[in-house]
């Protein structure tokens, strides 16, 4: 769909007395490091949803979003031939965020279209939350977080007694956007570069094509069960690896997207005043890089990712989320990445002043590397349409850290939030 | 012959005023909450809510399509927010199991994380959505815990209500329903409290519910406009409920957690 059409579908559909909800979102950013403006951005996402038959609903929203700084817009090449943004211009892009019919028939419901899927219980971290891609634009330090990305799927949910189905056919092989060469959240770890540590130029950047949508389709299935104050899920996964693996062949650096299938767990439970939930995910056949390879070598190796993580009301009326994620891969030659990592993540919530105003302080720290990010952010209500804030993230640590390689990245960030 | 015959006669009367003033005019404590809980609430029920906050100078206003329904064991009540636009889609769902032994489970669906959490219990005592009612005084539906209090009489107030006395059971189940206690009148025709005042886990008067109007789906009563106000703080919150009708064609999927997300335009 180009651009016109999709302008107007959505227009017809705010406009139209059928329509049930409309809204516009958005925010202005702009944020300061110390090389000066890193980030001048406005993101507006106008939505639609209308009834268009008995309990069918439409939904429909587009995704503006400028930038005329160092953090940009994001890659241009994750996005697979069918999710490609209507515009992509180094400044401007205007996407089809999401676009989809859903239709309840009995204890069926289909979703059908551009959507995003929101799988797993653990806060960032995408443990289980592998079928539909994440913005990692700024890497970590994104709002929200993870911030994903809508992909074309077929989606049938089925609620049979205490047992739920929920099965993903997507034949839409979009990753990870990742920041473009150059700009100021380009991973610059050598584990994010083959093993290469570029103390020049980067050698070219490219992704591997991903124009076969069957093959590369993304197969999910996951069977949830509920049982007084506990969810069980089993799910599975196969499809594109969106992180990519990426690999130099001397003269570039080529971000392969093998396939590869996740098996995931999840537990969640709540314990009186606390709620815990605890996720694992086995890939067996994931890649990465062999270290002293020069780079040209990935090997299959297998992944285990787990993470247990609590929420629960803290001394002061706050609110306090605690995880531990850890990452292990079963190889016996040595990779680019750590065989472990190891990260623990804490979040304080607080709103105060009748609501008037919240804050935020969330710490993510890499045991493996020594190095994080803190993240502090004070927000005040001008009504219930506009809210102002203030806020800082500061990376630290070595540059071969998934933050640390952002130490000189540390920023205050203001501006405006809406919804109308 | 006479006079014993008398004598017995008033004897029964006596006796008979007494049981019957027991039954109705000199219930204990447990028996009036129990009866509190016994009231009549399976019918099921749709209406919009609206709640405006009120401090010093400023208002705001948040309004969601409710629907209560009851599987037996279980009360269930689904909230989805239509307004502002800034909360449009968060929907909040609680099951309210009768069974002393099954914790109460709350959720929460967020647009902005897609995701649907469950809500802690000891979350019970924080303000619901900004307003003065706890997640506990939504869910609970001005019904007293019977496992939270111990619960003693007043007798009955110059309007005929009786007074109901309840004390936290102890310091942990304070913290988590956020009252120390609470006195409240309670309308023998309804069993329904008419004013209750609570005082925080400290002692300190902390706020009073005072129920304007109740109507009638089935058998059902359902408080459609009453008024918290926060001794504390000076806040208010006015809450009203307008179409309440039965509900009988409510889709019992919308009460699966794993479809709030969607319930947003599915509410009749």
């Amino acid at each position: 769909m180009r651009l016109r059409p999709a302008l107007c579908a959505l227009a017809a559909g705010l406009a139209a007395n059928a329509a049930n909800a409309q809204t516009v979102d958005g925010e202005i950013i702009v944020a300061a490091d110390e090389d000066g403006l890193s980030r001048a951005a406005v993101l507006i996402e106008p939505e639609a949803t209308l009834s268009v038959g008995p309990a069918v609903d439409a939904v429909m929203s587009l995704r503006f979003e400028t930038a005329g700084s160092r953090t940009g817009t994001g890659s241009r090449s994750g996005f697979s031939p069918i999710s490609a943004p209507l515009v992509k211009g180094d400044d401007l892009r205007v996407e089809i965020d999401e676009f989809y019919l859903s239709i309840p028939a009995g204890a069926l419901e289909f979703t059908l279209g551009k959507q995003e899927i929101a799988w797993g219980s653990i806060d960032g971290a995408r443990v289980v939350d592998t079928v539909s891609p994440a913005r990692l634009t700024e890497g970590l330090a994104r709002n929200p977080r993870p911030d994903r990305i809508a992909i074309w799927a077929a989606r049938m949910r089925a609620i049979v007694g205490r047992v739920d189905f929920d099965l993903v056919f997507a034949p839409d092989p979009t990753a990870n956007q990742l920041a473009e060469p150059g700009a100021a959240f380009f991973p610059q770890a050598p584990r994010f570069l083959a093993g290469l540590e570029p103390s020049g130029p980067l050698p070219p950047i490219r992704r591997e094509d991903r124009g076969d949508l069957i093959d590369d389709a993304t197969l999910g299935a996951r069977i949830s069960y509920r049982l007084d104050a506990t969810d069980l899920r089993a799910s599975f996964v196969r499809g594109i690896d969106q992180d990519g693996v990426p690999v130099f062949d001397g003269q570039r650096i080529e971000l392969r997207h093998p396939r590869r299938h996740t098996i995931g767990l999840e537990f969640v439970r709540q314990f009186g005043g606390v709620v815990g939930r605890l996720e694992a995910a086995w890939t067996p056949d994931a890649r990465f890089v062999v270290a002293g390879s020069l780079g040209n070598e990935a090997t299959e190796v297998d992944r285990i990712v787990g993470a247990i993580g609590a929420d629960f009301s803290g001394p002061l009326d706050t609110y306090v989320n605690v995880q531990l994620i850890v990452d292990h891969v079963s190889s016996d030659r040595q990779l680019v990445r750590p065989r472990t990592d190891v990260i623990s993540t804490l979040r304080i919530q607080k709103d105060f002043d009748d609501d008037l105003h919240a804050l935020r302080a969330e710490w993510l720290n890499s045991v493996t590397d020594s190095d994080g990010l803190v993240r502090l952010e004070l927000s005040r209500r001008i009504d219930d349409r506009f809210s102002i804030f203030l806020a800082g993230d500061i990376f630290y640590g070595s540059s071969s850290g998934i933050f640390g390689q952002y130490s000189e990245r540390s920023r205050i960030l203001s501006g405006i939030r809406f919804t109308l | 012959m006479h006079k014993i015959a008398l004598i017995a006669l008033s004897a029964v009367a006596f006796l008979s005023l007494s049981l019957e003033a027991s039954a109705q005019g000199n219930l204990t404590g447990e028996e009036i909450a129990r009866k509190i809980a016994d009231r009549p609430n399976a019918d099921p029920r749709k209406g919009t809510i609206t709640f405006v906050m009120q401090y010093k100078d400023r208002s705001r206003k948040r309004q969601a399509r409710m629907l209560r329904t009851e599987t037996g064991a279980t009360h269930r009540l689904l909230l989805a927010f239509d307004q502002p636009a800034s909360i449009r889609g968060t929907s909040f769902l609680s099951y309210d199991h009768k069974s002393a032994s099954k914790t109460d489970e709350t959720w929460l669906y967020l647009p902005a994380t897609s995701r649907t959490r469950r809500v802690p219990a000891s979350d019970r005592a924080d303000s619901f959505m900004g307003t003065e009612l706890s997640f506990g005084d939504v869910k609970d539906s001005f019904i007293f815990g019977l496992a939270d209090y111990d619960f003693s009489s007043g007798g009955r107030a110059g309007n005929g209500r009786y007074i109901l006395k309840g004390k936290a059971r102890n310091a942990r189940v304070a913290r988590e329903i956020g009252y120390g206690g609470f006195t409240a009148e309670i309308d023998p025709a309804t069993w329904f409290p008419r004013r209750i005042t609570f005082t925080d886990p400290a002692g300190k008067r902390l706020k009073t519910i005072a129920v304007r109007k109740l109507d009638k789906v089935g058998a059902s009563w359902t408080a459609t406009d009453f008024v918290v106000t926060n001794h504390l703080t000076g806040r208010l919150t006015k809450v009203s409920l307008s179409g309440l009708a039965r509900a009988s064609n409510a889709n019992d999927n919308l009460f699966d957690p794993a479809r709030l997300d969607r319930v947003s335009g599915r509410m009749p």
